[in-house]
């Protein structure tokens, strides 16, 4: 049986997926916040995969989730390579801190797959309290900016890899995470028990953007280096000279 | 009557022409005021010099920056953006950004690295030969400053990376 919760939580999904927002002109663009089944934390996909794009490994990696995630619970990772470079990173839930993922633990999946020479597509899946979560997929190759965890697929000697949280890489990540915590007081001001969001994301952001910075303590919105010309039907004068 | 003759809103242009000048980084990017978001409705061009700009979490210093801007309903062209100048006293003009770039890089400083600040709803490939790397965005672009206690940094954020094409 769906539960309301469910329900309300697939409608709003699909309203964000459909509705789009401010300078994209993407029509599968796929609203970046998403609320739990049976909690309000919220996770912003837009950080995650930025983490994932910008991560130097998977100890990197799991360090920047558990700096984005706002709940109690600390996010562990798993990531499998298979010998054609896919990779699959699987986040989870580590209920019985036994460094695997069990049932019902899982919460995400960033999966990369090779498309071609040089070229590969990622897609986010979330699971269990994040079910109904699918992100575009975004494209990579091989002359991006992108930290080592993805870039290395491109090199000639890569080396597939596994990778799991440990108990103790756990305890690591939860005194760092505390102590990012204390350092950015406008965001996680307010203690909070695993399911209520905490002081800084009660209320809705005012227009989720893809740029704003998740490490540094304060942002401030310049320019979008777009023009807003939708519907018009004279098209402007071309210069070729 | 000679085309000097013409009102300037009616005269050709040439893209030299275009009033694409030297402005304060800052100023370039939007970046003067405090907001919660980028403002979407601006228009403003030009170039600065950098000593380190930031695209996404890595840094590119001794850096040339240049503010564009493309349309929306600008169409797929392949290999190359549509490049769209608001002016005053006349409508909008397009350029390709391989034709502006061409015509305007030898104008320009030289520094370590050229970056473009210029959205790509396209994703559009650029092969645009520069004498140093090129860095261009896929997806959305928007400026950011950021504040913290190591300082100030300016930052350009990319809906989907940053590319670099290598000289």
């Amino acid at each position: 049986m769906i539960s309301k919760t469910k329900l309300l939580a697939s409608a709003l999904i699909l309203a964000l997926t459909t509705a789009g927002v401010g300078c994209s002109n993407e029509p599968d663009r796929v609203e970046r916040w998403a609320t739990t089944e049976n909690t309000n934390v919220k996770i912003d996909w837009n950080k995650v995969n930025q983490a994932y794009r910008d991560a130097s490994g998977p100890q990197d990696l799991e360090k920047r989730i558990n700096e984005i995630y706002e709940g109690d619970e600390l996010i562990s990772i798993a990531v499998a390579d298979q010998d054609d470079k896919t990779q699959v990173v699987t986040g989870f839930f580590d209920k019985n801190k036994n460094g695997s993922v069990d049932e019902g633990e899982k919460i995400f999946t960033i999966k990369r797959e090779p498309t071609g020479s040089g070229e590969a597509h990622v897609q986010t899946v979330g699971y269990g309290p994040y079910a109904g979560y699918a992100s575009p997929f975004w494209s990579i190759t091989s002359g991006m900016l992108m930290g080592a965890m993805i870039s290395n697929m491109f090199m000639p000697r890569y080396v597939p890899m596994t990778y799991v949280t440990s108990n103790a890489r756990l305890s690591d990540l939860g005194s760092h995470r505390s102590s990012y915590r204390a350092s950015n007081p406008a965001r996680f001001g307010k203690a909070s028990k695993s399911g209520r969001s905490y002081g800084g994301h009660v209320t809705k952001p005012s227009k989720p953007g893809f740029g704003r910075s998740s490490g540094f303590g304060r942002s401030s919105g310049g320019g979008r280096f777009g023009l807003a010309r939708r519907g018009r039907t004279v098209r402007p004068e071309r210069l070729t000279a | 009557m000679t085309i000097r003759e013409l009102p300037f809103r009616e005269r050709p242009m040439t893209i030299r022409e275009l009033p694409f000048r030297e402005r304060p980084v800052r100023e370039l990017l939007n970046l003067d005021g405090r907001r919660a978001e980028p403002d979407h409705a601006y228009a403003g061009y030009g170039w600065a010099r950098v000593d380190e700009i930031w695209l996404g979490e890595h840094a590119v210093r001794d850096a040339l920056v240049l503010g564009l801007h493309t349309a929306d309903d600008a169409e797929p062209l392949g290999n190359d953006v549509e490049l769209e100048f608001e002016l005053p006293n006349r409508g909008p003009v397009s350029v390709l950004a391989s034709t502006f770039l061409a015509k305007w890089l030898p104008e320009l400083p030289k520094a370590s690295a050229i970056v473009l600040a210029l959205c790509n709803p396209h994703r559009a490939p650029l092969h645009v030969v520069t004498p140093v790397p090129l860095y261009y965005a896929h997806g959305d672009v928007e400026s950011w400053l950021d504040e913290g206690d190591g300082g100030e940094r300016i930052r350009l954020a990319a809906q989907y990376g940053w590319i670099r094409r290598d000289a």
